[in-house]
């Protein structure tokens, strides 16, 4: 069970560092995820963050028209920096308890 | 000539965004590995289809080399497999889309406009499709079976979700959302159902 976990958030620190793509990171975190069994399990903390990522990952595109973009649609360049931005919030959180 | 057929002939239930070219899900064009197909490698089958001018070449991370056109006139493509490759090679774009409606998907390789009353909004309609493939269902198919949940107000957002159990049985939810108007399809996707759950306790979804 808790390796899925880890692997959740070695792939955020791989994307993080530049090791992975955001899309690779999409492929290899958002459905996995969605399908894993034991991730209720997990601390609700965690649950919470990766359940934020899934959303935010909903409108994320490779390209954005205008009319996407009027709709909250971002690019995975723009998702990267958001992504980072929330993780480090998330381990100063992680890091206080 | 066939002034639409860059949709497939049908620009109601269809659309191109850049107004020129065919869109695929997943972005770049026209491409063949480094193996040869027909005695010609990548490179000497994209020139002989559209010209030194229109043709690009590239590698992946995987060193598959990829030939591709931005604009060939017809339309924009990926060719994914030998079927494809074989379809495009002997007639283009319509060779693409007769196949289609002859294996029972016509239109398959391109996006909804609109389904039910509701537009459907570019970056929505590649997340519907991905969505499509994941389930194996058409596009249609999931919208169609998807509005037919439960409708939330979702607080944060000013938007409506539809939320229904996943098809294949797992558990979890698919996901279209509307924009406040009630006039577009602005994304769609999966949710765990512990978290549609904690959206109501929350108050963050309320039950129209």
């Amino acid at each position: 069970m808790m390796s899925n976990l880890k692997k959740y958030i070695d792939l955020i620190e791989r994307v993080s560092k530049g090791d992975i793509l955001p899309r690779e990171f999409e492929i290899d975190f958002y459905h996995p995820y969605m399908d894993d069994k034991n991730a209720d399990r997990y601390d609700e903390n965690y649950q919470d963050f990766f359940d934020l990522i899934c959303e935010k990952l909903d409108t994320t595109s490779t390209k954005i028209d205008i009319e996407s973009r009027e709709y909250g649609w971002i690019t995975y360049e723009e998702f990267l920096d958001w992504l980072i931005e929330q993780y480090t919030i998330f381990q100063k959180y992680r890091n206080k308890q | 000539m066939n002034l639409y057929g860059y949709v497939g002939g049908d620009p109601v239930n269809y659309f191109d965004p850049t107004g020129k070219v065919r869109e695929w899900a997943e972005g770049v064009n026209f491409w063949w590995t480094d193996r040869t197909y027909n005695g010609q490698t990548a490179k000497e089958a994209c020139y002989a289809s559209f010209g030194a001018d229109g043709c690009r070449l590239q590698r992946d991370k995987n060193r598959n080399l990829y030939a591709w056109t931005e604009d060939i006139g017809r339309g924009r493509m990926r060719v994914t497999d030998p079927t494809e490759r074989e379809i495009v090679e002997k007639g283009g774009d319509a060779a693409v889309l007769a196949a289609e409606a002859a294996a029972g998907r016509p239109g398959a390789s391109l996006l909804l406009k609109s389904f039910g009353g509701y537009k459907i909004v570019a970056s929505a309609a590649r997340k519907i499709k991905r969505l499509a493939k994941k389930f194996k269902m058409s596009p249609r198919k999931i919208i169609e079976y998807t509005l037919k949940g439960r409708k939330y107000s979702d607080r944060k957002t000013g938007n409506f979700n539809f939320f229904r159990s996943r098809p294949d049985g797992k558990s979890g939810y698919l996901r279209i959302t509307v924009s406040p108007d009630g006039k577009r399809i602005i994304s769609a996707g999966v949710v765990r159902a512990r978290g549609v759950e904690s959206g109501i306790r929350r108050g963050r979804f309320t039950l129209q």
